[in-house]
């Protein structure tokens, strides 16, 4: 056998375990999602965001930027969505009650607890 | 040093096939690594409104999306039966007309008055003309007139509450309000339904009340619920780590306003009708049943921690203290982890 072929050998061992390797890291990308009633209808990766998005659904408008999501305006009568302000962590979660909108942020991956007792 | 005899073309042309032979194996099995690793335990996760707060139902194991829907559904109709807010609830009708005829409204009452009488009467649910006063739903932050708190309090007597199978009276003017008790209880509810339809595993939250049900993972992980800063709406203190059961927070952080400098958060104490003041910033109870540590976490936070101890023992519950200067305590078999 050549050197080359050792190097080829090698190679072949290292490349195989790295291909798995990115499963198993933290990761601190955001999510942001929003449910009507129940189904999701929307979901935006915050971290790869270029540019604010806006949507409206349901009465609400909700703004995404980098750094979190909101509710913009609701047409609902005691607007706490709207005062709760901007959710910026992996976590963090508001609901429209009145019509039925939830806005979540979740990290892609969360390694820390299954969920939170309040 | 590398072997410096040259190796025949039959020899090589064998170990080039090995090699190739061991490279396919190799990026076959990574890959199906990957693939285990994405579909290991299938999960669908739902998040949707009702009882007035966020609903979250995680359901791992095969068809899991089938059972989010249900379990979604099931709190709403838990809702419709115990919301004194719903006009057409049996709990309105209760409170409109005395009584009403319910088994889930009945069974849940014994619960409650169970924890009244345990408690000295400092938790009972008959104190809804007082929640009515504090509405602190409304976001008005107005704090009620002393006289009228006191002319409240006068309808509320959990020992007034009579139940007979499925039918429940109460007093003239008493007015259930089943509050503290009716997220917990919805989680039992749910997990009954998760027993029948013989789901692998599921964690759910009604509004921060949290049912962890059947296996987390196929490695016999235990499940991990983070218990809230009460000083930070995303952050938490620690974890509780346990195999299945129910886990309800209590905290003065969750609705309040502030005026003249106090803070008057929504726990009322049903022998004062105003908020509690124990030394407590929140308490944290695990037990075997929703709609016990619901009702625990409020009796202990209202009780204090010292108060709470054999509150506790007798239902075989076990808690985790938060103080006002922060200090966190437990009480009873807990695994908890606080965040280092």
């Amino acid at each position: 056998m050549k050197k080359g072929d050792y190097f080829v050998i090698a190679a072949v061992l290292l490349v195989c375990p790295l291909l798995f390797l990115p499963s198993f890291l933290p990761s601190d990308k955001k999510t942001a999602e929003v449910y009507i009633d129940g189904e999701k209808v929307r979901s935006v990766s915050l971290t790869s965001l270029q540019v604010e998005e806006h949507f409206s659904a349901a009465g609400c408008e909700i703004l995404f930027e980098k750094d979190g999501a909101s509710f913009l305006k609701s047409d609902c009568k005691d607007q706490l969505c709207v005062r709760c302000g901007k959710l910026k962590n992996a976590g963090d979660s508001m609901a429209c009650v009145p019509n039925k909108v939830v806005l979540t942020v979740k990290a892609e991956k969360n390694d820390n607890y299954d969920i939170m007792a309040y | 040093m590398f072997p410096t005899k040259k190796p025949t073309k039959k020899t090589k042309n064998i170990l080039l096939s090995a090699l190739a032979v061991i490279a396919a194996i190799a990026i076959i099995v990574s890959v199906l690594i990957i693939d285990k690793r994405k579909e290991e335990y299938p999960s669908d996760t739902k998040n949707s409104v009702a009882m007035g707060t966020i609903v979250t139902v995680k359901v791992y194991g095969e068809k899991a999306a089938a059972h989010t829907d249900s379990i979604s559904k099931m709190v709403t109709t838990v809702e419709n039966v115990i919301s004194r807010k719903i006009e057409t609830s049996p709990v309105s009708t209760l409170n409109k007309v005395g009584k009403t005829d319910n088994e889930m409204v009945s069974a849940l009452l014994e619960i409650c008055n169970g924890i009244s009488k345990d408690s000295g009467g400092v938790f009972d649910v008959s104190i809804g003309a007082v929640s009515s006063l504090w509405d602190f739903d409304s976001e008005k932050n107005i704090v009620p007139e002393d006289k009228d708190i006191k002319s409240a309090l006068k309808t509320v007597d959990y020992t007034k509450i009579k139940l007979d199978g499925s039918s429940v009276s109460v007093a003239d003017n008493q007015q259930i309000d089943l509050g503290a008790v009716g997220k917990g209880y919805a989680c039992d509810v749910i997990k009954a339904y998760l027993k029948e339809a013989g789901v692998d595993g599921a964690v759910v939250s009604v509004g921060g009340s949290i049912l962890a049900y059947g296996k987390r993972n196929d490695n016999g992980d235990k499940w991990r619920i983070a218990v809230r800063d009460p000083d930070n709406e995303s952050g938490y203190i620690g974890t509780v780590l346990l195999d299945e059961g129910f886990v309800s927070t209590s905290g003065d952080y969750e609705k309040y306003f502030e005026k003249d400098g106090k803070r008057y958060h929504h726990i009322l104490n049903a022998k004062t009708g105003y908020p509690a003041e124990s030394d407590l910033r929140s308490v944290t109870v695990v037990c075997d049943s929703g709609a016990l540590s619901d009702a625990l976490s409020t009796a202990c936070f209202i009780l204090g921690e010292e108060k709470s101890q054999s509150l506790l023992a007798k239902y075989g519950a076990s808690a985790v203290f938060i103080d006002k200067d922060m200090n966190i305590t437990t009480y009873g078999d807990i695994d908890f982890k606080k965040v280092q």
